[in-house]
């Protein structure tokens, strides 16, 4: 008995392509007993993003391992196959993945097959590839599967096969076009393969379809076992070893052969995504200028932000295509560095990239907008747009890289640029097709799939695209879209409420006044005074602040500084309770990263400005929220902690572009306390001698030095003055003095001294209560935990049980109002003492 | 270990042209992948020879190179192509797994059709 072909799937030859979360195609079996061979490719990466493909609900293992595209990705190719146990008839061959993207390929079933021999593998550049299947047998057959990056060229089969399908799509990616067929095995070494009129990537899979073994009973999920009698069988080599390298070894897959023994069912388990629970920030906690940012588990999460702007649209300009290894790049090194945030646009403009191509293409050419059913760029404003699937593919990918390296995305949609500039991809953009882009993003990105991400809005403009940033926000939220992160960055010296320079509303009913839920800061002054003056904005719904832009890395050129410089950007943020902070790699001294030039994952490691962003500043931003309540800093705008010897602060430029203030003298000392007194930061940029209010502080507290550039800490002896002199380990003069509740008080202290001066809780009333499932009653009948007024016992009973409870107040008309008691009598608060900044303010208070 | 050959330029006749001429390229026994490129771009090379065309091989020995499996192979044509992807095509790739073995060679083939082309580029194995 032989093998021999029975069917191609789909009917006709055509092969298929599935693009969406998961499809099917059909198949026409004729007996439960045949084996059926599939190919499958994947549209991006280096690895197999394909979890399972079945026949009729059985599964049908992967055989040898994924290739990828001439071994450097984008895109490549898989085969599959099962022997008996088949649905009969037609029945769905099911694909399912993990990237939404082309897979395309096709399925052929065989009667009088046993097992599957031992899989070969090639790849090519070329316009023809083969492989050699050794060994074979006559009356076998052989399957083989490719993947190749050109359409439209004319497919052919090596010598004796037979084409069973071919599948042109697209040139967007290296494996975007199919081909498969089968071969009668003629005995011996056999090269199999296939040919196109054109030159491009191959991924080459082929397969031996054997008889079944004299003597033995073809059972249904031991293909691979059953062929490997006699021949060792070359299984994926992401089975078990690669997992870890998913997208970032681009050779790894091809190059790892595991040994299976005879007997053993071929194991087919996908492997977990990369970076499977990995902390991203996710969201925020609390409520106006007290809130913060956390991750998916609601910790603290303080966004280290860069932005890499051009990454998404540059992406392979300078690695022969591989635009998946750059962002696998920039992602894994910029986390293993401690950023937490990218910030960037999808598409080029020509103030990110001079260079760039018109309509907000790729570097190679890929329009992110389908206008009116052809790629390119909206000209009318009236045309139908859809987004472009190759280009956005990237942008997945770019997501997907993202969260398995534990880092957010701040994606902006509409910069300026984007509709000042003539070859720019907006504009001509109407506010209708604004809200229709919006509805686009919110379909393609849905929150559950992306958690990670977010959506930004601006960079230096003054109102004039807020209409069509709140269109594209309408369409986003009729899209179904709920994030909870939105901003927008305006001109330098404001943020998305006031201008700094007089604290005016910048934009009355603008875009940033009415949508966002974070401010961003953008100076080029010394960040102290945007982030105090985002403290103090009046007028407005305050809101947590981030530096978000300003002085990069770098920028102050080439006066040796940088390290100096970029160290005061950030201290100063930092110590005056900024909720998230900006460091990007500046381009002044040649800096390749933020446009994504030929030396950019070069200089991910090698910073040509110098070792702040590849050996500091992570630590910087691990050793200030390892300091308990860091997130609750609030800037001692008051003097309320530093009495004397505050040094002179600088002033905020207007709303514009002016001469960058370095602070190469700058002596402000900035400050921010815990209302509770546990924790304060105090820096200077020169050399300080203050005085304090240890009232302010809890007793018992501890004062440590820390060196700004090496985090090296020196003890002090707490009291009402401090003095710093001397260099720290850059050579500089400046300092952090961190003062903070000893470890054993820190949770529960904080009414030692501050609290006598604090007002007398005034109309405190309960205006509701959030309680976990079974403290519904205690809930309904707390009463406010002020001064005076008693815990009901079940709410006392509750705590004593260490069940956590969150409880929610309303105050009166008394702001500064202290929560001073709880149940568990004076301190038994996580946070009692938290003065509330107005009247009507609500807070909440956890007990653990 | 990973090795590579390199394949000097040198024009080749039509017909079939062993890299090294003799022997083989020594494959530690840890390498597990072959990769053969070549430059269509130097002097007389493929893209500015239309008369010309290749086929690029990859031949692994168990032996001492005593005999020669043939593992896998790539063709193209001879003149300037472009593909709206890649651009201008200025080199072949064809890359293969080995088949394991000790004391193996691997050496590229290059089978030139048409014309006389010249040549240059590496095998590496890893």
């Amino acid at each position: 008995m032989a093998v021999a072909f029975d069917a191609v799937g789909p009917a006709g030859g055509g092969g298929a392509t599935i693009a969406t979360s998961g499809g099917t195609f059909t198949h026409v079996n004729s007996a439960a007993g045949n084996a059926i061979f599939a190919g499958m490719t994947c549209f991006s990466g280096t690895t197999n993003n394909v979890t399972a493909i079945t026949y009729g609900g059985a599964a049908m293992p992967q055989l040898g391992a994924f290739v990828p595209a001439n071994n450097v990705g984008t895109g490549g190719n898989a085969i599959y196959g099962k022997v008996a146990g088949l649905a009969t008839g037609t029945n769905n061959v099911a694909v399912t993945f993990t990237i939404s993207e082309d897979h395309n390929g096709g399925s052929v079933s065989f009667t009088g097959a046993g097992s599957f021999g031992t899989p070969a593998t090639a790849f090519a550049s070329a316009a023809s590839v083969t492989v050699s299947v050794p060994g074979t047998t006559a009356g076998n057959m052989i399957a083989a599967a490719a993947s190749f990056g050109s359409n439209g060229g004319t497919w052919g089969v090596s010598s004796g096969g037979t084409l069973r399908w071919k599948r042109d799509v697209s040139a967007g990616s290296g494996s975007d076009n199919t081909v498969g067929g089968t071969w009668a095995a003629a005995g011996g070494t056999q090269s199999v393969g296939f040919t196109n009129s054109l030159s491009d990537y191959w991924a080459l899979n082929a397969v031996e379809v054997k008889v079944p073994v004299a003597g033995t009973t073809v059972t249904a999920g031991l293909a691979t076992a059953a062929g490997a009698a006699g021949a060792p069988a070359i299984l994926k080599g992401a089975v078990a070893g690669l997992a870890a390298a998913a997208g970032t070894a681009p050779a790894a897959t091809a190059k790892v052969p595991v040994v299976m023994l005879p007997g053993v069912a071929a194991a087919t388990a996908a492997a977990p995504p990369a970076g499977t629970g990995k902390k991203y920030l996710a969201g925020l906690a609390g409520t106006g200028i007290n809130a913060y940012f956390t991750d998916q588990g609601g910790a603290p999460v303080l966004p280290l932000i860069e932005q890499a702007w051009a990454l998404p649209f540059n992406a392979g300009r300078w690695n022969g295509g591989n635009w998946q290894s750059d962002i696998d790049a920039y992602m894994s090194t910029r986390a293993s560095q401690g950023y937490t945030v990218w910030a960037g646009v999808a598409w080029g403009n020509d103030h990110v990239d001079s260079t760039v191509l018109s309509g907000g293409r790729t570097w190679d050419g890929i329009y992110p907008i389908v206008v009116n059913g052809t790629p390119g760029k909206i000209t009318t404003g009236s045309e139908t747009i859809t987004l472009n699937n190759p280009f956005w593919t990237r942008v997945d990918y770019l997501f997907a890289s993202a969260k398995n390296n534990g880092i957010a995305c701040f994606l902006n949609l509409g910069m300026q640029y984007d509709f000042t500039g003539a070859p720019n991809i907006w504009y001509n953009l109407s506010t209708t097709q604004a809200n229709t882009f919006g509805q686009l993003i919110a379909a393609r990105y849905p929150q559950a799939s992306y958690p990670n991400v977010f959506w930004f809005f601006g960079d230096d403009g003054s109102g004039g695209q807020d209409t069509y940033f709140t269109q594209m926000l309408s369409g986003l939220a009729a899209g179904g879209d709920t994030r909870p992160l939105v901003s927008t960055e305006q001109l330098p010296e404001t943020n998305c409420h006031v201008q700094f320079d007089t604290g005016a509303v910048y934009i009355t009913g603008g875009f940033g006044m009415a949508k966002a839920t974070y401010n961003w800061a953008y100076t080029y002054d010394p960040t102290y005074l945007g982030i105090e003056k985002s403290y103090t904005e009046t007028g407005t719904t305050p809101l947590p602040v981030v530096y978000g832009d300003g002085i990069w890395y770098g920028d102050e050129g080439t006066t040796g500084t940088h390290n100096y410089v970029i160290r005061r950007v950030t201290w100063w943020a930092l110590a005056s309770g900024a909720r998230g902070l900006n460091n990007t790699c500046g381009p002044s001294t040649g800096g390749d990263v933020w446009q994504w030039q030929s030396n950019a994952v070069a200089q991910l490691t090698t910073d040509p400005n110098g070792p702040w962003i590849t050996g500091h500043i992570g630590n910087v931003i691990t050793y200030f929220t390892s300091l308990a309540n860091w997130y609750k800093l609030i800037p001692d705008t008051g003097n309320v902690l530093v009495t004397a010897g505050r040094g002179t602060k600088s002033t905020n430029d207007a709303p514009g572009f002016n001469t960058p203030k370095y602070g190469d003298t700058d002596n402000y000392v900035c400050a921010s306390r815990v209302s509770d007194g546990s924790l304060a930061v105090i820096y200077c940029g020169q050399s300080m001698s203050i005085t304090i209010d240890q009232t302010k502080m809890v007793a018992g507290y501890t004062a440590t030095r820390i060196d700004p550039y090496s985090l090296a800490a020196t003890a002090l002896t707490p009291g009402s003055t401090y003095v710093t002199s001397g260099n720290n380990s850059a050579g500089n003069p400046d300092w952090v003095i961190i003062l903070k509740a000893p470890a054993a008080t820190a949770a529960s202290a904080g009414l030692a001294a501050g609290t006598a001066a604090a007002p007398a809780p005034s109309a405190a009333a309960v205006s509701g209560t959030t309680v976990l499932p079974g403290l519904a009653s205690a809930a309904a009948s707390a009463p406010a935990p002020a001064a005076g007024i008693a815990a009901p016992a079940d709410l006392a009973a509750a705590y004593s049980d260490a069940l956590l409870v969150t409880l929610s107040v309303t105050l009166g008309p008394k702001a500064g109002t202290t929560v001073v008691t709880g149940p568990g009598g004076a301190g038994s608060w996580v946070n009692p003492g938290n003065a509330l900044a107005d009247d009507g303010a609500t807070a909440t208070w956890a007990v653990p | 270990m990973a090795g590579t050959f390199n394949i000097p330029q040198t024009t080749l006749p039509p017909g079939v042209h062993n890299f090294p001429a003799s022997g083989g390229a020594a494959i530690a026994d840890s390498d597990s992948l072959a990769v053969l490129t070549i430059d269509r771009t130097v002097p007389g090379g493929l893209n500015v020879t239309p008369g010309a065309s290749y086929e690029i091989a990859v031949y692994q020995s168990n032996d001492a190179g005593a005999s020669w499996q043939f593992l896998a192979s790539a063709g193209d044509a001879g003149g300037i192509i472009t593909n709206p992807r890649l651009g201008q095509v200025n080199s072949n790739v064809i890359g293969v797994s080995l088949w394991p073995g000790t004391g193996r060679l691997a050496r590229a083939q290059v089978t030139v059709t048409g014309t006389a082309v010249a040549v240059a580029g590496t095998l590496t194995v890893s």
